[in-house]
Formats: C-alpha cells, structure tokens, sequence
C-alpha cells in the first residue's frame, strides 16, 4: 500500500519569488525540510495505524492520535500556506481580485486597514508556535473571523481556512530574528487575494480530506466523515482536486483510468477502509463526478486544459460522451 | 532594601529603551516588584561552538528582555486591577503572568545553568546528584539520550526539564510547553530550551544536532545546587 503514503506537493513558485517578504533560504528550509518531515512522520504515524488496526490495538491507535494530528495538520497547515501565498507584485495580490471576501472584511471589521490591524495584533498576541488564519465560520461565506491555532492544529470543518499565516519561528527567524513583527507587517505583500477569495466563495479544497479513512456510509449514497462533513460536498471539489480511488479494485481501476483520461485528474488512491466501503468506492466517484460537473465553471476550467493538450490524447473527441456516461451510472 | 532598590533602579535603566512613558511613570510606584534581566556570567560568544554569540546575544537581550518588559507591563496591569477591586481583569491577565513572567523565570535558569568549557561546562556531576541520576537512569549518558529523547518530542515551542519532585525527592524528566514554568509539585534542576529561537540561526531545522551539542555547556555545578 506504498501508494496511500503522501508526498511533498511542489511550490506553485519558485524559492526566490516571494523576496524580498521571504527569502530563498527560508523557502528553501521550510518546504524541503520542515513540511517534508511533517509528511514523513504523518506516513509514519498512518503506517503504524494501519498495523494497529490490523491487530486491533486499540492502545496503540489511542497513543497514534497526537502524532497524526500534530504531523497531520503540519502537513495540512503548510499546504495551504503555500497556495495563499503569491509573489509580491502580482496581480493574485491585489485584493481586488477578492470582491467577495473585501466586502464581508469591510462589514466586519469596518475597514481593510482595520481589519490588517487586528489580524497583526492577534497573530502578534500567540504565545508560542502556531498559526493565525482569517476563518469563514461553519463554511464558504460564513462569518469571518481572526483565529489563532497552536503548534499544527489545523482549522477544522466545517470552518473554512480563508487564508493562514505560520507564526512559527521557522517561519521568518532566518530573516526577521526577534522582530516577528516585521514579517507580519510584510505578509500583505504576498497574500495570495484571489486564492482567498475562492476559498471564502466556494470552501477549501483540501486534499487530505479526500483521503480521510474517517468516512462512514449514513445511507446508500450518502458519506460523511466523522466530523458530520459531508464527503461530497461542493466545497472539497474543483479542478486542482484529487479524486479518489483504488487501482487495486478492478473495477475502480479502470474508472481511475477513465477519470484521468477525461480530466487529467490526478487519481489518487486510497479507501484503505473497511471492506463494505471498498465495494462502495466505485460508486463514491461516480457521485464526486458528478459533484465536479455541476460546477459549470471549473468543468470549462478542465475543459479547457483538455484542449490545451490535446494533441497528446488520442480520442480527446469522445470526452463529452465519456463523461455522460459516467454521469449517468 | 536600598541595595535592591539602587539595583532595580539601574535595571530599569538599562532596560528603559523599550519602555513607554508610561512604564516609566508609573516604575516608580511599582518599582519594588519589577523584574530585571539578569546579567550574563559569560560572555556571548563564551558557549562556542555549541551555541553561537549571536544566537547567545539576541536571546538575551532581545527575547528575555521582552519576556521582562512584557511581565513588568502585565504587572503594572495586574496591580491596578488589584487596586481597584477589578477581580475579572486578574484573571483575565493570568495567562499573561504564566507566559512572561514563566519567560522570564525560564530564561534566568538556563543562563546559570551553562557555562563556558573553560569555566566547567560540560564537567559531568558528582556527589548526590550524580547518584541520583545513575539510580535513576543507568549512567549521565543514558539519562542525556532520554532527555534528548524528550526535546526532540516537543511539538511545537517549549523545554525539557531535569526537575525533582517535592514530594517524593525523585527526579524526573518533564517537558512543558511554550514558557509554562516549573512549580508547584516539582523543583526545576536543568532546563534546556528548545524554542527554535534558541538554535534556528546555527543549526536551523537540524535540532537533533544542538540537544546534542548543548551537554558540552551544561554547568552541573549549578544543578548540583538546586538538587541538594
């Protein structure tokens, strides 16, 4: 089951292109180093797990639980840190972008000013390591709030992570020493405004949600995790989604294979569950198809990366067809 | 008492950059109370290689001195709110008091519980306190490798602890997090920092590396005084 362990997801910029908020060298220690030991004791942790429930050590899976939420939110909390992050000086910066998010800061808080004031001032007020999120409360375009979590805790759902700010020292001692901040003051520069506001719109896609192994079946189609989120909920979907499945599965394998075929999906793997889930998988990313497609935006959004690289599939002229089929499994 | 008080006055002094006017208006009336930052009985760059003088430097004089700065303004906060009866706002500023002054408290002990090479850092313990810990632990290197094993364990800032416990004279290795400081049941012995603040510059994320260095610093002369 090599292929349920998670892996480090690739920066969408370069070391150097958040200098000078930033440097190179922090990036650098940062990704390759920090978030990449969170992920490997989080595999670590999920590996014991898995053996753990096997013998049915429940002592074990009790003593696992702080090891997977510490490494488990460091990995969540970096992943989307980077995403909110963008180089300063792009168009993604400008809060213009985010007309949505501005004006529920604006009814909040009275004014941007007021509100980047009372962010610095909270994430300032941490005691120790941790982060500082903007949270829209209960899901997309709830209510927001400035929240701090200590050392990984992540926000959880049904909160939605608007966008976060680490505050550990790893974060910005490289550069800013005692003078944290600075780094604060500097983190304007680089806020990703229109990744915020898809998230404030339309919820987080969160990649470790989709391969949550928490998930029960409510009734024949219905899933939830055990927080109560519904597992097809629009706000997990959009076109940088994973999907799941099982290649092990014969059935969901070539499904897997028709996925990535008509989406260029990134298929990735895992219902690691109970048994009678497994035989359910198949069905699960029908209905996340199905979810995906009523979301006629980011459906063009992947239609027009299909045609992007047409050239490199064979019957790109059958895809409409596939994908109805699909939907009407 | 006027040693302390010409004390407290120079300190304030010293420390007076960051304070505000009023900080310094009303020092007069609290003055008595207020914390200092200790000096240093080495100098900076005295605990190379195993901690550098610039880490050694900003530690000191900006990081404890803010955890003193920040627990004299909470104190002031503190005997208003007493002064005027105001119950809620004393509890309020609670976890205030446990942060900064647990900071400052913290940072005191690890400073004396170093010391350069030249000055017996790193001498391994004798008398009670060496027994204490090979009945304990096996030998001094056993113990070193579970309390490795503890700051490697912490998630997120905080210390490790050698500490002796009131009630039973035992000792034990305890990890607390953030600035939260030893007291109550246990007596500190030992502590050791693992707040990335206290390495990131020399040994970035490689922490492994300065919980290992760090023992040829350690002055067990001063532990020695605690536990006995």
């Amino acid at each position: 089951m090599a292929s349920q362990t998670h892996t480090l997801p690739p920066l969408p910029y370069a070391y150097d292109a958040l200098e000078p908020v930033i440097s190179k060298q922090i990036m650098e220690l940062h990704h390759q180093k920090h978030h990449q030991t969170y992920i490997n004791n989080l595999n670590a942790a999920l590996s014991a797990q898995a053996s753990a429930t096997a013998s049915n050590d429940v002592p074990t899976l009790i003593s696992l639980q702080q090891k997977l939420r510490f490494n488990g939110g460091g990995h969540i909390n970096h992943s989307l840190f980077w995403k909110n992050l963008t180089p300063p000086g792009t168009p993604a910066n400008d809060i213009a972008g985010a007309p949505a998010l501005r004006e529920a800061i604006v009814s909040r808080w009275g004014s941007h000013e007021a509100f980047v004031k009372a962010f610095g001032a909270e994430l300032l007020g941490l005691q120790g390591s941790g982060w500082g999120w903007l949270v829209s409360k209960g899901g997309a375009k709830g209510r927001l709030e400035i929240v701090t979590t200590k050392d990984q805790d992540p926000v959880n759902a049904p909160d939605v992570p608007v966008f976060g700010v680490d505050m550990w020292e790893h974060a910005y001692y490289l550069q800013y020493l005692n003078n944290k901040a600075g780094y604060v003051e500097g983190i304007w520069k680089i806020i990703h405004w229109a990744e915020a506001e898809k998230r404030y719109t339309a919820g987080v896609e969160n990649p470790l949600k989709l391969i949550s192994s928490s998930c029960k079946m409510i009734d024949d189609s219905n899933y939830v995790y055990e927080d109560g989120t519904p597992l097809l909920s629009d706000r997990h979907l959009s076109a940088n989604d994973t999907l799941l499945g099982d290649a092990q599965v014969q059935p969901f394998g070539q499904l897997e294979l028709d996925l990535r075929r008509i989406y260029r999906f990134r298929v990735l793997v895992l219902f690691h569950i109970q048994p009678e889930l497994m035989k359910r998988s198949r069905r699960i990313a029908l209905v996340l198809l199905a979810s995906v497609s009523r979301k006629k935006r980011e459906y063009d959004d992947i239609e027009a990366v299909d045609d992007d690289d047409a050239n490199e599939d064979t019957d790109s002229g059958d895809e409409d067809n596939d994908a109805s089929e699909v939907f009407e499994l | 008492m006027a040693a302390l008080l010409s004390n407290s006055a120079r300190v304030a002094l010293r420390s007076g950059a960051s304070a505000t006017s009023k900080a310094g208006a009303a020092g007069l009336t609290f003055a008595r109370g207020k914390a200092t930052l200790p000096d240093l009985s080495y100098d900076y760059g005295a605990l190379e290689p195993s901690i550098s003088g610039k880490i050694m430097e900003i530690h000191h004089k900006n990081h404890h001195n803010t955890y003193v700065t920040s627990y004299n303004n909470t104190l002031e906060q503190l005997q208003e709110a007493q002064a005027k009866g105001d119950i809620a706002t004393q509890i309020a500023l609670k976890p205030a008091v446990n942060f900064h002054g647990g900071g400052h408290l913290n940072h005191t002990l690890f400073w004396e519980n170093l010391a350069p090479k030249s000055a017996g850092g790193g001498e391994p313990p004798s008398g009670a306190l060496s027994k204490a810990i090979d009945s304990t632990y096996g030998s001094l290197g056993e113990f070193q490798s579970k309390m490795n094993a503890a700051l490697a364990g912490v998630q997120g800032s905080g210390w490790a602890w050698l500490v002796k416990d009131k009630q039973t004279g035992q000792i034990g290795i305890r990890t607390y997090a953030n600035q939260d400081p030893v007291v109550g049941q246990f007596q500190p012995l030992l502590g050791i920092d693992a707040w990335e603040h206290a390495y990131y510059l020399q040994y970035q994320n490689r922490k492994a590396e300065y919980f290992s260095a760090i023992w040829d610093v350690i002055n067990w002369k001063t532990v020695e005084k605690r536990f006995t």
